[in-house]
């Protein structure tokens, strides 16, 4: 295939999928707001370790650094807070229907992360203006539980997210021993509880035939294994406002029932199903029993520090740079900025960023081949650009044996979700993370590189050159990028769904959506608004920061 | 009461009153600042700055409780959460997009104190005042349509006429000028009040706008009691108690007779500082600024809980299916909340982190007395 084609094949595949131009506009406000984010993680955690060393070693140039981190996240604090209210306010406008859903059975890391917000808020203004009015160690305390609040508030969010990557009780359609793909046998499943009311009105064979496996229950209700296909057709059954004699379960209703049920709503089908399997996992934890939680938080929790470690690190670069502070404290803050990138960095890479691979690989084998360019159909980096090397190695990290094959691209029906009417053509991710995922790999290995020469520099007592100065003051744009690609991956990964194998943004949008235009013109407006936030920014925190 | 409506309760409660001194203040700081700018009068400045520094301080505290609000609205009544999103699509809009201008106001205008240039930083305060008016104008369009909607089919989810949705609600006008003078005179009282207090003179520069504000709050009153008469459930839970509708179904009127006795206290405080002097009235005025407070909760809980167990009163729904009519009943909240373990935690989370507000306010004194890391420079 040629470049040309190729490309214009993989901007048709992510044009695809429904509703781009809504997707676009919350992926801005979404990532506008972790932009900030990723601060209010990070910053009071580095002020915490500052205020550490300096109570070990009262040495005042700790409680200062210490002082122009928490005025650092206060400023952008408050403008997160902005667009984290912008963005859930899209989330009503944009997607009320994945609300609806989102509020009736995965509501509770939302409810829990309320209080996460109002710790954050409470202690971050309570640390800034009380600085001077409290002692050192309750000064502590208070910048330890703003951090503490923060990853709270971001474990939260990431139990929604990861339930949207990973359902609860997903089985995925790729054997990685054989290397078997199982989608003919009504792979991927998800394991749900239906109410007994349901299940004895459909018919055994019926359930046999479509690959629903019954595997255990109670009187009340039956556990069964489900093809996502079907889920994920009952689900926009029940979006068009489907009856039951409307549904594809009504070729499985026992005929003694037909004419009680005919006019039920698919609506009321999908709820009780839903509403059982939540009783029975738990009504609260359902959400948090997500298999790719765990890495996902520590992951998520990981960036926030780089990002903020190598934004430490780029200011102070930048004052040594332009001599707009004093040089010895601006490479002692330099240093310690350095060695804390560090070792973000090795556990990121070598820990969370492993384990998150390990998940991908095994819940969502499609987004896993896309992301390693697996198809036929592209130049792909593991495959074409390393002699097959890539591959191996890949293999080896998520399956342990690089003899062990990884997901075909090209062999996962491009229609194992689909079905007649469907607003779904593509139930593959697209082929374009695999670009976005190896930029991010090697800007990441980059950066690691790079920050462990200049804390190998830096802890020998050296000082660095002009040019390891001028890298250093980009670094944050690069972490960013990172940051950025990651969740671009991340997200794009599970399309065309939006909650993996339940449904997609057709059925979470909004029936009477803003059309292009009005969309364009917030986006523009969300992005001025940004651009004002860095001009802010610039003024308040770096023309008046030099001492700090 | 549902756990759920209680929750909503509270956390609007708490959001309203911050919400309204917010609105207060960026309008009255810009306008002092701009006086002080012409006349060169360094402590008007120094009380805008003031005012500028309590909303910076508590701003956050504000929309958190709104947050919360959202929150709880979503968990316990999803399906009416999501018909909410679709029927005030532009509404929402509107507030959602002077929020995010609003918070980059403040940010510039208490941040640029002395260091934008006096230009740019009176825009920003302009910015500041005008954002504040938009918000308002989405959120209170919103009400006005949970009250009697217009331009929108509740039965599809859909609006079927963007403007009139936004802007032609007939309730909009009297709710929308009646909130912005409730708020700014709230305001305009609560700082006299806490000037005279303190034994400040500053507190005569209030009065006259307070004593006008408190006449524009009565007679935009009247004129959104009137309208709501075409609300007919909403008007008999509030005026049939005192005779004035037909039988109420849940009798509000205690809370409305409430309302104008605080508002009557206000004008005490007010007039009696402004015609026998502050130190006069002292106590009084200060009376009249923890009546302002306890107003603007008593006046949104009678707006509010007039419509009680409906979002939207069912005689403004039109016909709605048995479905719809579940959405709309505050009575039906998602099941999945009936959990006594959520409302442990919603108890336990909600009294320590009140608490740690508390002490917050009291230590830093809601960010008057501190000397944070910026501090101010002079002019």
């Amino acid at each position: 295939m040629e470049l040309g084609e190729m490309i214009s094949m993989l901007i048709d595949q992510w044009k695809s999928y429904p509703r781009p131009a809504e997707r676009l506009i919350s992926a801005i406000g979404i990532d506008v707001h972790w932009t900030i984010l990723q601060y209010v993680m990070g910053l009071p955690f580095m002020a915490f370790i500052a205020q550490l060393i300096y109570l070990k070693t009262r040495d005042s140039f700790w409680l200062g650094l210490a002082r122009t981190l928490v005025k650092g996240f206060v400023i952008v604090f408050a403008v997160g807070a902005a667009t984290g209210t912008t963005a859930e306010f899209g989330l009503i406008l944009l997607w009320p229907k994945f609300l609806e859903v989102g509020g009736k059975f995965i509501f509770f890391p939302f409810y829990a992360e309320i209080y996460a917000f109002m710790m954050e808020v409470i202690f971050v203004y309570f640390l800034y203006y009380g600085w001077s009015r409290v002692g050192d160690k309750a000064r502590l305390l208070l910048t330890a539980l703003v951090f503490i609040g923060a990853w709270y508030s971001g474990a939260m969010i990431m139990a929604v997210n990861s339930y949207m990557v990973t359902p609860t009780g997903l089985e995925p359609a790729y054997n990685p021993d054989t290397g078997a793909m199982l989608y003919s046998q009504g792979y991927p499943k998800l394991e749900l509880a239906i109410p007994a009311n349901i299940t004895s009105a459909l018919d055994s064979v019926w359930l046999k035939e479509n690959y629903v496996d019954m595997v255990g229950g109670g009187e009340e209700y039956a556990i069964a294994k489900v093809p996502a296909k079907l889920v994920y057709r009952l689900f926009w059954e029940a979006s068009q406002n489907y009856t039951l004699s409307q549904s594809i379960l009504w070729q499985g209703v026992k005929e003694e029932y037909r004419e009680g049920l005919a006019q039920v709503s698919m609506q009321d089908v999908v709820d009780w199903i839903l509403y059982q399997t939540t009783s029975v996992y738990d009504p609260l934890l359902y959400p948090l029993k997500s298999p790719s939680w765990p890495a996902s938080v520590i992951h998520v929790t990981g960036a926030s520090l780089a990002v903020s470690g190598y934004t430490v690190l780029g200011a102070y670069a930048l004052r040594l740079l332009t001599g707009t502070a004093s040089r010895e404290r601006a490479l002692r803050a330099l240093r310690f900025a350095a060695l804390y990138t560090l070792a973000v960095m090795l556990v990121q890479g070598f820990i969370s960023g492993h384990e998150m691979g390990v998940e991908i690989a095994y819940y969502n084998p499609e987004k896993f081949a896309a992301m390693e360019g697996t198809s036929s159909q592209i130049i792909s980096i593991t495959r074409d650009l390393t002699g097959g090397l890539g591959e191996k190695l890949v293999a080896f990290l998520a399956y342990g044996s690089p003899d062990k094959p990884l997901p075909d691209y090209d062999s996962i029906p491009k229609d194992w979700c689909s079905f007649p009417g469907a607003p779904v053509v593509d139930c593959r991710p697209p082929l374009l993370i695999h670009y976005a995922y190896y930029t991010k790999m090697s800007l990441a290995i980059a950066l690691g590189a790079y920050t462990l020469a200049l804390a190998a520099l830096l802890a020998r007592g050296r000082t660095p050159g002009r040019s390891m100065l001028a890298a250093a003051a980009l670094s944050p744009l690069v972490a960013h990028t990172v940051s950025f690609l990651g969740w671009l991956v991340r997200e794009a990964g599970r399309k065309p769904f939006t909650v993996y194998g339940v449904f997609t943004p057709a059925e979470a949008g909004n029936p009477a959506g803003p059309n292009m235009l009005q969309l364009a013109l917030v986006g523009i407006y969300l992005v001025a608004m940004l651009l004002i936030l860095a001009w802010a920014s610039y003024r308040f925190l770096w023309k008046t920061g030099g001492e700090g | 009461m549902e756990p759920g409506v209680l929750w909503l309760t509270v956390s609007f409660g708490l959001h309203i009153v911050l919400v309204n001194l917010g609105v207060g203040i960026s309008i009255v700081a810009p306008l002092l600042r701009v006086i002080a700018l012409r006349r060169g009068d360094t402590r008007l400045d120094r009380e805008a700055y003031t005012l500028t520094r309590f909303y910076a301080a508590t701003y956050a505290l504000g929309g958190v409780f709104g947050t919360a609000f959202t929150v709880y609205l979503f968990s316990y009544y999803p399906s009416f959460t999501s018909l909410l999103g679709r029927i005030a699509l532009y509404n929402y809009a509107l507030a959602i997009m002077a929020l995010v201008a609003h918070f980059l106001s403040l940010t510039l205008f208490y941040y640029g104190w002395s260091r934008l240039s006096p230009r740019i930083h009176t825009l920003s305060g302009v910015t500041l005042a005008v954002s504040a008016l938009l918000i308002v104008l989405g959120f209170r369009s919103v009400f006005a349509q949970l009250s009697s909607p217009v331009g929108v089919d509740l039965s599809r989810g859909v609006v079927t006429s963007p403007f009139e949705a936004l802007l032609g609600n007939p309730l909009l006008p009297p709710l929308y000028l009646k909130s912005i003078a409730a708020a700014i005179t709230a305001t305009l009282v609560a700082v006299a009040g806490w000037h005279a207090l303190r034994g400040e003179d500053l507190a005569r520069i209030y009065l006259k706008p307070a004593l006008a504000g408190l006449i524009i709050v009565l007679l935009a009153g009247a004129w959104y009691g009137l309208e709501l008469r075409r609300v007919e459930y909403k008007f008999n839970n509030i005026f049939g108690g005192l005779g004035l509708g037909g039988e109420p179904s849940l009798d509000l009127s205690w809370l409305l007779i409430l309302k104008v006795v605080l508002w009557g206290i206000q004008v005490a405080g007010v007039a009696g500082a402004l015609y026998r002097g502050v130190d006069w009235a002292r106590n009084l005025l200060a009376a009249g600024a923890i009546s302002a407070l306890i107003a603007i909760l008593a006046g949104e809980y009678l707006n509010a809980y007039s419509q009680y167990p409906y979002f939207i009163p069912p005689s403004e729904a039109g016909v709605v299916d048995e479905r719809l009519a579940k959405v709309l009943n505050l009575l039906s909240p998602n099941i999945n909340t009936r959990s006594e373990l959520l409302q442990l935690i919603t108890v336990a989370s909600t009294t320590i982190l009140l608490a740690a507000a508390a002490l917050y306010l009291a230590i830093t004194r809601a960010g008057l007395g501190a000397r944070e890391g910026s501090g101010r420079r002079s002019n």
